[in-house]
């Protein structure tokens, strides 16, 4: 045979193997699918009843949805099997066993009542019962959900067998949040368990080993010295009363607010007096029914980032006694982070303000609201007549809601007839919302957490996630830790999704766009790309490629310093990946290339097939709890509510005709073109709802003097902001906990909000006032409920065509776009791309360097957010308890940097930029290296990190370069006090494990499998 | 041209004007709630005219003292005690069996009605006591008091 020959029949032989290889995988996906038929259900018999058990299902799970009761205290639905607590001891196939312990594989049969089972789950209440002192209708926690309470009563449990043994530890109230009582600690390890593989901080652990076990943090600490983080989901999983909210300790009951002693006599009191539980569950549920007379529980979403956690905020007149997540809450379940649980002071801070209040004679002065309203419609009024409508500008919130963003958009639009209208997306998000236009159609994330959580790998870049998205965060910590996820990690600081990620990458700052491309390029080099996906789903392929010719590995090397050989080890591992989801944030967008960087990103997922499947797709993290809601409903200065340009004849005419009104149809000027305006004199009038701008908008000493030069300002706030002292008019508005509407968070989650307080003195909610000025303006909005501006809204703009409030009830939630039928899309593009023809675009990209640092200016700050405190600290600095932990913001610097400028911890320290500088005190720590800086964006005192940024811009999308600030730096005073205080949870010293490690409990002298103590005794 | 500022002066609002709106709100309850109140006012003045107004009034400003001192007392052993036997007299109650406890008393206030009406003097040897046995009354008697020994010394 020539070589021609050799080739045609290896071909063949190729062809042949080939075959065969896919005729085995048909014939054994068949096979499996038909196995898995068979397998689908399983019969159990269960007290002589068959149920149908899925496989692999737990048996205590499948008990549960029976009418059959067996007692439990350490199994919780959201955390699974604990194994410690032993109570719900059945019989399977003769044999005494923990239901929660037994997995269902094959049929068996199960008896709860049998009498040594009954036994068995006795045995175990009372050692329970040992450790746990039943004096209800004292104890704060009896609030109708104390679990040991619930079981022992339905247990049917009459007295106690052996009496309460004491611990010999006292309670840790140490922190600043919850306190922990092992005298009431049963150590079920609910909380462990939490710690250690719900929210991964590894802080909690149940010392087995001493001779009276206990819950221990770090170790060995007091609370507050240890690394907690105060995210409080082990008080929220807390079966009992051990770990409880500080705030709500001797306020829940009504005989609860006594002294130590006193308290103490009234519980033995209760307890002789109450001998049996019977009576003593009679008189404590009666008084646990008294307090829902004075405890309201309403339903919020957290008003802090984008995840969207929903929970039950529990108020007492204005007092909050503690906010408890759901397992039903869709975004979050049980968890919370420290914000979100133990945020809530500012509701109550004094400094609210509760009257208008009108500049006059160089002070504020307290007005009634007729005079305020009728001040700002009029000034608006001769503004509009004398300058034209475009000399006006209106600035929305992310902290308001849907409604609010939609309402002030219409009064923009309607009534001044002005496109000039912009949120604080402006400052981080535009870019991504711009990348996934560009190629894939929707400007959201792709799937839901869930989606994150189920990818084989994740991405993330340029986030912090930890501190920024901590519940979301921790999803992806559980799957690394549990479910064998891989994490890669590509960001300048070693922050903690940086030190447990599989990979972690330090490119070079702004030059993430060069290594996403040359990875893209080189696998389409190795023909690796998902041709079929792009055949069937993607267009502009060969341009796309051609666009790549540049980025080569050598390229890539040289810009982003990662060496060649780790870039081609990640191509190949995204390849492998089946799902792969990238998560992103401000380090990439707040770039001069943000949006580039942005759309580099989708492009390597379309190529990548990693888009229209679950655990695949574009995760850009929205930072606000409504950053994403407020551009969905029209806060833009090019988009009407949802996504439909202004130029757009046919969407501007729909709302001419219900608003019966003549809209503009030039694009209006975005936040930041707003501020060169007031500048060059064409912008006179400005009124910002709830944003700060004065902090956080970049170059802020350029912002407060356009400020000065305008003719009028009105802010509508809570606080007397940095934006507000400018002001000629300050309208009192309220926080999402007094009044309603809805939030849409990162998953394109739209959430309803219930109110739970009255608003504070005369203060109204923002929806309320913006009518109110429309119609001191000739207008007649007639809005009796938020419900009724959704229903406007849904009417007008298709992407929201089905929203209707009964669908959001309670915990319903709806996750855009929403068809007129109430269809929603937790995953987008199932069906194709929203594109003329149903596919997605790849977009070529070109790369300069547009920033480094200089001889002069030679270092690099980075900056964002820290998990204890949010955007410039209005309302994280007036909770005593964050405040207390994190007391002011900090300039980290690498321990190198420290030494060649021969500084140490708490040096004071100038950093100057082009556009001004800042002073701060130095904390000294790796998590940044060599001559990068990093600075918390917290503070808007002398630390405020926006008198260093300066007026540079992402090209596409106007968003300030906040990341590309090159400084130099002066040295005050060479050391000093630490920033950080001991008991920050950064000095703290976590410890992993899995789980609560019920074996060593197991492998206790006096331990007892109570299954066996029964048979022993019998 | 507008610099910053943080001076707010507050209105001060006239007393009078408070007044005025507390007064209103007050009278609206009131008109509201007419019959309530005027009941609410008689219990008042009879609870004043036998004193028991100002004993609540002074033990509710003691509160946290007079439930110290009841606490401490009733924490006491001889209170405490009672407390204890009260509740369990109560569960004992619910144990006993009525019907046959009925039964029996019965029994014995007959044996109590005969032995009254003995003198006492009378001396019993052995073989009357064996002769005794056939009377049938006093045969039932020891019967049944055997059983019950037999049942009171069974061990469950």
């Amino acid at each position: 045979m020539d070589g021609c020959e050799y080739t045609w029949f290896y071909m063949v032989a190729a062809r042949v193997i080939d075959n065969c290889i896919y005729l085995k995988a048909f014939l054994a996906e068949n096979i499996d699918r038909e196995e898995k038929k068979l397998q689908e259900h399983i019969i159990v018999i269960i007290n002589g009843e068959e149920y149908l058990a899925d496989p692999g299902q737990n048996l205590l799970n499948l008990i549960n949805t029976t009418e059959e009761f067996v007692p439990q205290i350490c199994y919780n639905e959201s955390l699974g099997p604990v194994q410690t607590c032993d109570t719900c001891m059945v019989e399977v196939n003769g044999e005494i066993v923990r239901a929660c312990g037994t997995t269902v594989n094959s049929s068996i049969e199960v008896n709860t009542t049998i009498d040594t089972a009954y036994e068995a789950q006795k045995e175990a209440l009372d050692t329970i019962l040992e450790n746990h002192e039943l004096y209800c209708t004292v104890c704060d926690y009896n609030n109708g959900t104390c679990e040991i309470h619930n079981t022992v009563a339905e247990f049917g449990l009459e007295h106690q067998s052996r009496p309460f043994k004491p611990k010999q530890y006292e309670a840790d109230n140490s922190g600043s949040f919850y306190r922990y009582d092992p005298d009431q600690c049963i150590l079920c390890g609910r909380c462990v368990e939490v710690c250690q593989d719900v929210q991964v901080n590894e802080t909690l652990l149940i010392d087995w080993e001493r001779e009276q076990p206990r819950v221990v943090w770090d170790g060995d600490v007091p609370i507050d010295q240890s690394s907690c983080v105060s995210c409080g989901q082990c008080v929220t999983v807390c079966p009992c009363n051990a770990l409880m909210e500080t705030s709500m300790v001797g306020e829940a009951g009504f005989m609860t607010d006594h002294k130590p002693g006193l308290l103490r006599s009234m519980i033995d009191l209760t307890k002789k007096a109450e001998p049996g539980y019977g009576p003593l569950f009679a008189i404590s549920d009666t008084e646990a029914a008294m307090r829902e007379e004075r405890i309201e529980k309403t339903k919020t979403v957290c008003t802090y980032c984008g995840v969207g956690c929903t929970f039950d905020v529990w108020t007492k007149d204005r007092k909050i006694l503690k906010v408890e997540p759901q397992k039903d809450s869709p975004a979050n379940g049980i968890s919370s982070c420290i914000k979100g649980k133990f945020g809530w002071d500012y509701v109550n801070s004094e400094e609210r303000i509760t009257k208008p209040l009108i500049r006059k004679d160089g002070h504020f002065t307290e007005v009634e609201w007729d005079e305020a309203l009728a001040y700002v419609a009029k000034r608006f009024d001769e503004i509009k007549a004398e300058h034209g409508p475009d000399a006006l500008g209106f600035i929305s919130s992310s902290k308001a809601t849907n409604e609010e963003s939609y309402l002030m958009q219409k009064l923009a639009r309607q009534v001044i007839g002005t496109n000039n209208i912009d949120n604080c997306s402006r400052y981080c998000q535009a870019p991504a919302t711009k990348g996934l236009f560009r190629t894939v159609g929707h400007g959201g994330d792709s799937g839901s957490i869930d989606d994150i959580a189920e990818a084989e790998l994740v991405i993330t870049i340029g986030s912090n996630t930890a501190e920024s998205h901590p519940v979301l965060a921790s999803r992806i910590k559980r799957s690394q830790k549990l479910f064998g996820q891989k994490l890669f990690v590509f960001d300048l600081r070693k922050h903690e999704m940086a030190q447990r990620a599989d990979r972690f990458l330090q490119p070079k700052s702004g030059t993430d766009l060069v290594w996403l491309q040359a990875i893209s390029k080189y696998i389409i080099d190795q023909g690796w790309e998902k041709r079929e996906f792009i055949t069937k789903w993607v267009n502009d392929f060969a341009a796309y490629k051609e666009s790549l010719a540049k980025f080569t590995m050598d390229y890539a090397e040289k810009l982003t310093g990662i060496p060649q050989k780790t870039l081609k080890e990640i191509a190949k591992e995204i390849v492998a990946a089946d799902k792969l989801a990238i998560c992103w944030a401000m380090g990439v967008t707040q770039h001069q290339l943000g949006s580039d960087t942005s759309t580099a990103i989708s492009n390597l997922l379309l190529i990548t097939g990693n888009y229209m499947r679950n655990g695949t797709g574009a995760y850009p993290l929205r930072g606000h709890n409504n950053v994403q809601g407020c551009s969905d409903f029209g806060s833009m200065p090019d988009f009407l509510p949802g996504y439909e340009k202004v130029s757009d004849d046919a969407a501007r005419n729909r709302y001419k005709k219900a608003w019966k009104k003549e809209l503009p149809t030039d694009p209006g000027k975005d936040n930041h073109e707003m501020m060169h305006a007031i500048h060059d004199g064409e912008l006179r009038s400005l009124y910002v709802l709830g944003e700060d701008t004065g902090v956080v908008d970049s170059n802020i000493n350029y912002v407060t003097a356009a400020f000065e030069k305008l003719d009028f300002f009105v802010v509508q706030d809570l606080f007397l902001t940095k934006t507000a002292e400018y002001a000629d008019v300050i309208l009192p508005a309220v926080p999402s906990l007094e009044k309603e509407g809805t939030f849409t968070n990162t998953e394109r989650r739209i959430q309803r909000l219930y109110q739970a307080l009255d608003p504070v003195g005369e203060s109204k909610a923002d929806w309320k006032i913006i009518m109110e000025i429309a119609n001191e303006m000739g207008y007649d909005w007639n809005y009796l409920h938020p419900s009724e501006i959704m229903a406007e809204s849904a009417s007008l703009a298709p992407l929201f065509a089905g929203v209707k409030y009964e669908l959001l009830t309670n915990y319903n939630s709806l996750q855009w776009p929403v068809a007129a039928d109430g269809t929603d899309s937790p995953l987008l593009y199932v069906d194709g791309f929203p594109f003329a023809d149903n596919k997605a675009k790849l977009y070529p990209l070109d790369f300069e360097l547009p920033y480094d640092t200089s001889e002069e200016y030679d270092l690099h700050v980075n900056n964002g957010r820290l998990l204890e405190h949010f955007h410039e600290g209005n309302m994280t600095y007036k909770s005593p308890g964050i405040s207390r932990k994190t007391p002011q913001a900090f300039i980290e610097v690498s321990p190198e940097l420290a030494d060649e400028r021969g500084i140490q911890e708490g040096a004071e320290i100038r950093l100057t930029s082009k556009a001004g500088y800042v002073t701060g005190i130095v904390h000294i720590t790796d998590r940044v290296s060599g001559k990068e800086l990093y600075l918390p964006l917290n503070d808007n005192g002398k630390t405020a990190v926006n008198y260093l940024t300066d007026n540079r811009v992402d090209k596409d999308s106007n968003t300030p370069a906040y990341k590309e600030i090159a400084v130099k730096m002066e040295v005050l005073k060479k050391k000093g006090k630490s920033p950080l205080p001991p008991t920050n949870h950064r000095r703290g010293n976590p410890q992993s494990q899995i789980g609560v490690n019920v074996e060593r409990k197991w492998k206790r002298d006096e331990y007892t499998f109570p299954g066996s103590k029964v048979k022993h005794n019998g | 041209m507008a610099n910053p500022i943080t001076k707010i002066k507050r209105k001060e609002v006239p007393k009078e004007v408070v007044y005025e709106q507390n007064l209103r709100v007050v009278s609206e309850a009131l008109s509201e709630n007419k019959d309530a109140i005027l009941k609410g006012i008689d219990l008042l003045a009879t609870i004043n005219r036998n004193g028991t107004l100002d004993m609540m009034n002074a033990f509710v400003k003691h509160k946290e003292d007079a439930l110290e001192n009841v606490m401490q007392e009733l924490n006491k052993p001889q209170y405490s005690e009672t407390l204890e036997n009260l509740s369990k007299l109560f569960m004992y109650l619910g144990q006993l069996e009525m019907d046959e406890l009925q039964y029996f008393t019965e029994k014995l206030n007959r044996g109590m009605e005969e032995a009254k009406q003995s003198d006492g003097t009378g001396k019993t040897s052995y073989m009357s006591l064996i002769k005794a046995l056939k009377d049938p009354e006093i045969n039932r008697s020891v019967t049944m008091l055997l059983k019950f020994l037999r049942g009171m010394g069974r061990e469950y």
